[in-house]
Parts: C-alpha cells; sequence; structure tokens
C-alpha cells in the first residue's frame, strides 16, 4: 500500500509538474503582451513591475539602455507619433527557467496627409522569480517595410 | 565555537565558489561568443555549426527572422566575401544558471576613396549550457544609429 501511495504521489507530482510546464509558455506571453502595452501607454509603474532590477535593453536606434533609463524615458512621456497595431509572438522557446520569445510588432504612423505602417522584430528574455516571470532582457531592430506606404 | 567557526567557513567557501563559478561561466560565455562573431566575419561554417544550437534563431540588422539552417545557408563557402576588420566590445554579461545573455558592441572599419569610416552594430546573444558546453541559442543585431552631425 505503501508503494501504490508512492507511486500516486510520484504521479500527482509528475501530472502537476507537467501542468505548470504547459502553463509557462501562456505566463510569458502574457508578459510580453503586458510589457509592450506598457511600453505603448507610457505606463512606468507597470514596466517597474513587469521588469526585473537587472533588465538591459537595446532600442531601434542601438542604444544600450539599463532599467532606470528605460524607465525615465518612459516618464517622460509620449513623444513619438508611432502606435502598436500589433504585437505577435512568432516564436517561444523555454530554457527551464528562463524564457526566449521572439515577436513581430507592426506600426502605424500617423502623419499630416498619409498613414505610414512599419514593422520591428523584438527578442524578449523574461526569468522565472519565484511565482513570477520577469523580463531581463529586450532587444528591437526596424524590419524592413512590410506593406510599404498606404494613402 | 567550532561549530560557528565551520558554518562561517562552509558560507565563505560557499560563498566563493559561486562567484567563482559565475566569474568562469561569464568568461566561458565570453570565449564562445568571441570565437561565433569571428566565424561569423570570416564565413568559417564548420565553427558556426559547432557554435550553435539545433533552435538557434537569429535576428539580422534588416530585422530578418532566420532559423538556424538559413543562418548557415549564409555562410556557404560560394557566398565568402571580405569582411572588414571587427573590434569586438563585450559590454555586459549575464548568467542565470545554465542560460547566458551578453551585450555586444561591433565595430567595423571600412576604407573608401581614402577615406575611413567606422560602423557599429549592437547585438544581444543568448547562450545555453548543455553537457557542460556553452551554444549560442539567439542572437539579435541593430545598427547603431550614429550622433547626430554637428552644425
Amino acid at each position: 500500500v505503501s508503494f501504490l501511495r508512492l507511486l500516486a504521489c510520484a504521479a500527482l507530482l509528475a501530472i502537476a509538474g507537467h501542468g505548470h510546464a504547459r502553463g509557462a509558455p501562456d505566463a510569458v506571453a502574457a508578459l510580453t503582451g503586458q510589457f509592450m502595452e506598457a511600453r505603448q501607454a507610457y505606463d512606468v509603474a507597470a514596466l517597474e513591475a513587469l521588469t526585473a532590477e537587472d533588465y538591459v535593453e537595446v532600442t531601434e536606434a542601438g542604444e544600450l539602455r539599463r532599467r532606470p533609463a528605460m524607465l525615465a524615458f518612459h516618464a517622460l512621456g509620449r513623444r513619438e507619433v508611432y502606435r502598436v497595431l500589433q504585437v505577435e509572438p512568432v516564436q517561444t522557446r523555454m530554457l527551464g527557467d528562463v524564457a526566449v520569445q521572439t515577436v513581430l510588432l507592426s506600426y502605424k504612423t500617423i502623419a499630416a496627409h498619409k498613414d505610414l505602417y512599419s514593422a520591428a522584430r523584438a527578442t524578449l528574455v523574461a526569468r522565472q522569480m519565484g511565482e513570477q516571470w520577469k523580463l531581463v532582457s529586450a532587444h528591437f531592430t526596424v524590419a524592413r517595410p512590410l506593406r510599404g506606404e498606404r494613402e | 565555537m567550532k561549530l560557528f567557526l565551520a558554518v562561517v567557513a562552509v558560507f565563505l567557501l560557499g560563498a566563493g565558489g559561486s562567484a567563482s563559478a559565475r566569474e568562469d561561466a561569464g568568461a566561458a560565455v565570453t570565449r564562445v561568443t568571441g570565437k561565433f562573431l569571428e566565424a561569423q566575419r570570416s564565413f568559417d561554417l564548420p565553427a558556426i555549426r559547432a557554435l550553435t544550437a539545433e533552435n538557434y534563431v537569429e535576428i539580422s540588422p534588416a530585422g530578418e527572422l532566420d532559423d538556424r539552417e538559413k543562418m548557415l545557408g549564409f555562410y556557404a563557402p560560394d557566398k565568402k566575401t571580405q569582411a572588414p576588420p571587427m573590434a569586438v566590445e563585450h559590454e555586459l554579461t549575464r548568467v542565470f544558471g545554465d542560460v547566458a545573455i551578453q551585450t555586444v558592441k561591433l565595430t567595423y572599419t571600412m576604407t573608401a576613396g581614402g577615406e575611413v569610416r567606422k560602423m557599429s552594430l549592437r547585438a544581444t546573444l543568448v547562450a545555453q549550457q548543455r553537457a557542460g558546453e556553452w551554444k549560442l541559442v539567439s542572437a539579435q543585431y541593430t545598427g547603431v544609429r550614429p550622433p547626430p552631425a554637428r552644425p
């Protein structure tokens, strides 16, 4: 009976572990979605909550920014005219308690006479800290125009 | 007292060992990323293959997402070109267990019409340790925008 109990416990633990592992990519996708939303909204409190203290990013201009500089930049408020149209997670790879996600970002720039469409690709790295996933790295690169200009 | 001293000694040994292990891992990652960047520059296909994991993904400076097979295709012997001299600056290395994230700045020196020009890229490289060996799983490159010219 003891052996059966032990076996049952092991099976339950294995199922729980499997469920946890299955839920991790969803948790990472939710985190990166919230992060991109917070950037778009210049929501400094949310950015602070979603990033680890050692967070570092490389901007579309190739600038290396640590977390305090990233937060200070967003605290200044909106100075750009673009807004994100869509965030599309392309691929999520789980490497233990670290996740590497590639996303495609589509932007629409509101200009005087016409709207311009552009895109960027980002690699976002998240780390599980306790029960929570937090971003430790983000890297952005402007992609060649997807759809070009639209009148 | 003996027990107290033993606890302190164990703590100090543990802390020393852990810091040393992190330093070793950081140095090992820097060696691998240095070899990888030089292998890409010199079109050394076998080295690139040996230094990347099968699930390697890269985002090029043009924002294109390439899997390992596609990336290896760019470095086929018939596509080899003379790359300009490159300086690598390892700016930041973070090790999270068996995953490491490194930010590097690559500066290329080109000569055209007797004029020397420099062009820089910033890269985020993610490596994973498997069976004692570090291999790259992700790379993303972004051109560094030059500072505005003085009037």
